[in-house]
């Protein structure tokens, strides 16, 4: 395998067995994971551990891969569930400093939410309160369930729920 | 993608948590597409290696099959329940052998009046056989035989578990024989003492030889016993002088293994 | 180990083993030191034999035997030679419900390789030093019959034992697999030693620094590759026709026959190859498998 090959054709390697291809795979990606992981988790040993996880799970995964959207998209997607297991496993002593969460798929919704252009959006989301903004990014921008997000941001499911609704009503309000 | 890419500057104040989130919200979605501005991320190449060592660990080193895992939950050892777990005869396709021939015995013992008789010569042999099985159907004991790991200990780790996942099977199916229990446990102590014996004479002769020997030498005496006497069903228990003897070898066999447990390095082709 | 010079040979005289009345090894005398040597015989010389009395899995009747300085007939020996060890046998066989993995860790276990995570990378090492570590979870059932081999390759080198003795390693190996694994064996004879058998004398002129031609269980030859050669020296000879006085004629690509033997006069000498002198010392009417 050379340099050349791309990330989708190194997912099919390693569905095929190859450890190799998990290696290239990982030299590519390890880095800007393990900063974007740490950007939700404060502790290090804990992004170290998820990140294991995440490759394992693309080794024992990567049949599963459907060859749709850009396979570091692929991989954040399952490195963000396994830090969500990480929480779910050991719980943050202290909330996760979340100060940033977005994400991957470019749905309608995101693009008007990445839209920095739009200064009143940006500048809308900036001034939401810390809570309200965390909710916010887990559930739309990192895609999560609501489920899955109370467990990364360490709340009940209810609450997370309630914030997002308090949240949709600040940002109609300030763009309206 | 786009013409906007992250800047080394910008880069290093993402990483460090110092650009807003809507800034950091845009960065981020477009790393996902982007390779070049993704390397401009940068962890300690030691931190990643350690990660990396350890996905490794875990994605090529074995998760234990059934059998090893269930070893070490009883308290077995990581490297002797690896030992133990390629034993031949305890895959599958001997337990399923086994069940299917403990079956066919008990059918013959409900079926026929001599039949019990058949049970009592057939289940004693049967861990004997899957110590010959153990060592004889190994396909690696040429290589083995070339190693420093102890054979004697190869020997006793193998055929405890051999015996044990084939006399309480055995056992199990004696409690359905017809007449009384007394009789349907008659051939565990010849059992045990042959196997024993199999394992002391390991010292001196091939086991698997020993193994089918004493096979032979039970079923010889099974059928002279049989044409002698006539009698069949409490025949075996009624021999008190079988139980007697299957004591004193039983004793003496386990005395001899203990013994030799220091034959660290079997003499070529003597134990395995 | 002892790092002495007697510590890496293997010395052996008068070397008898016995199946009945057929004598496997018939008066065997050997002397190698650190290096790659060949052992060279036609099938059913005895090379097998020896080489599975080095490796202390078969005893032998009668002679003097020592291995690395030790005793195989003592249980001393015997475990210290088996420490030192990587034994290629002829028929390596593998639990084939295990994966590569799990085959090559089983043997690790039994070398004494007891830190489990030290013994996953040592699995690894042996298992990528002869290109099987993208089939390391693969089942050894599914491999193919080349890939078995070099998994059976692969247990040898376990921790890099002071002495390897590999029964006809490259059989089963396609060339490229074979260049491979003649850099392996270089290398592992760097400053240890190595025995091999083959009937390939390619892999012979490839490798070894030494050379021992065995036949009916004696020893007829041993000596470096070139002494070997030179055996032949003056005895190779091409001419139009076939000469049946000579021990071995084969028929080259420009229709000239090719032949070993005592040349008549005038005969058109060639300088020979490893393979003429192996069957000159075989003799009249030897196995031309070389050729």
């Amino acid at each position: 395998m050379t340099d050349q090959t791309s990330d989708a054709e190194l997912v099919a390697q390693v569905a095929a067995g190859s450890s190799a291809a998990l290696e290239t795979l990982y030299r590519r990606h390890a880095a800007w994971l393990t900063v974007r992981l740490s950007r939700r988790c404060a502790d290090p040993a804990l992004v170290d551990e998820v990140l294991q996880d995440t490759f394992v799970s693309v080794w024992r995964g990567a049949g599963s891969y459907r060859g749709t959207g850009d396979p570091g998209a692929w991989i954040w997607g399952i490195a963000v569930r396994r830090l969500v297991d990480a929480f779910r496993r050991r719980p943050p002593v202290a909330a996760p400093i979340l100060e940033t969460d977005l994400d991957l798929v470019e749905s309608a919704e995101d693009r008007v939410l990445v839209g920095v252009e739009h200064g009143d959006l940006a500048g809308a989301l900036d001034r939401l309160s810390p809570e309200l903004r965390a909710v916010v990014q887990a559930t739309v921008l990192d895609g999560l369930t609501t489920r899955e997000a109370a467990q990364l941001l360490g709340l009940r499911p209810g609450t997370v729920k309630t914030r997002m609704m308090r949240a949709r009503q600040v940002l109609r309000k300030e763009l309206a | 993608m786009s013409e906007w890419h992250v800047e080394a500057e910008l880069a290093g104040r993402y990483a460090a948590g110092a650009v807003t989130p809507v800034l950091a919200a845009s960065i981020e979605l477009h790393l996902v597409g982007c390779a070049p501005c993704r390397g401009l991320l940068e962890v300690e190449p030691a931190r990643l290696d350690r990660i990396w060592d350890e996905i490794v660990e875990e994605v090529t080193a074995p998760r234990p099959v059934l059998l090893e895992r269930l070893l070490r939950r009883i308290g077995v050892s990581e490297a002797t329940a690896r030992v133990v777990a390629t034993t031949p005869t305890l895959r599958g396709s001997w337990l399923s052998g086994l069940v299917l021939v403990l079956g066919l015995a008990l059918y013959v013992a409900h079926a026929s009046p001599r039949g019990t008789f058949f049970f009592l010569a057939l289940a004693p042999v049967l861990p004997l056989l899957g110590v010959a099985g153990a060592f004889g159907l190994d396909p690696a004991r040429e290589v083995a035989g070339a190693t420093p790991y102890s054979a004697m200990r190869l020997l006793v780790a193998r055929t405890s578990f051999v015996v044990a996942t084939t006399l309480l099977p055995a056992l199990a199916a004696a409690l359905f024989l017809p007449g009384d229990h007394e009789v349907s446990v008659a051939w565990l102590l010849p059992s045990l003492a042959m196997t024993t014996l199999s394992l002391a004479a390991a010292h001196w002769v091939p086991v698997t030889h020993a193994a089918l020997g004493m096979t032979a030498l039970w079923v010889a005496i099974c059928t002279t016993h049989w044409i002698a006497s006539g009698t069949v069903t409490a025949s075996l228990a009624e021999a008190r002088v079988l139980q007697a003897v299957s004591l004193v070898v039983l004793v003496v066999a386990g005395a001899s293994v203990v013994r030799h447990r220091q034959d660290a390095v079997a003499e070529p082709r003597r134990l395995l | 180990m002892s790092t002495t010079r007697e510590a890496r040979t293997i010395e052996a005289q008068g070397l008898v083993r016995r199946y009945g009345r057929l004598r496997a090894l018939d008066g065997l005398d050997l002397s190698t030191g650190t290096g790659v040597t060949g052992l060279l015989g036609p099938n059913g010389a005895g090379k097998t034999t020896l080489l599975r009395i080095l490796a202390t899995v078969m005893p032998y009747d009668d002679g003097a035997l020592r291995v690395l300085g030790q005793d195989p007939r003592t249980p001393a020996g015997r475990l210290a030679i088996r420490r030192s060890l990587g034994y290629l046998p002829q028929d390596a066989g593998f639990h084939r419900g295990f994966t590569a993995f799990e085959a090559i860790d089983y043997v690790a276990v039994l070398k004494e390789h007891t830190q489990v995570r030290a013994r996953h990378d040592e699995v690894r090492r042996v298992l990528g030093e002869v290109g099987l570590t993208d089939v390391a979870t693969r089942k050894v059932r599914a491999l193919s019959g080349g890939m078995r081999r070099r998994l059976a390759l692969a247990q040898a080198l376990l921790g890099s034992p002071d002495l390897l003795v590999l029964d006809e390693p490259t059989v089963g190996l396609d060339p490229e697999q074979r260049i491979r694994f003649r850099e392996l064996v270089s290398e592992a004879g760097d400053g240890r030693t190595v025995l091999l058998s083959t009937h390939q004398t390619e892999d012979v002129a490839a490798v070894c620094s030494q050379v021992v031609v065995v036949d009916h269980g004696r020893s007829l030859f041993a000596g470096s590759v070139a002494d070997l050669v030179a055996v032949a020296q003056g005895r190779v000879w091409v001419d139009e026709t076939r000469d049946p006085r000579a021990y071995a004629g084969w028929r080259l690509a420009d229709g000239s026959y090719h032949h070993v033997g005592d040349p008549p006069a005038g005969a058109a000498l060639v300088a020979p190859r490893i393979e003429d002198a192996y069957l000159l010392l075989l003799g009249p009417g030897a196995s031309r498998e070389a050729a």
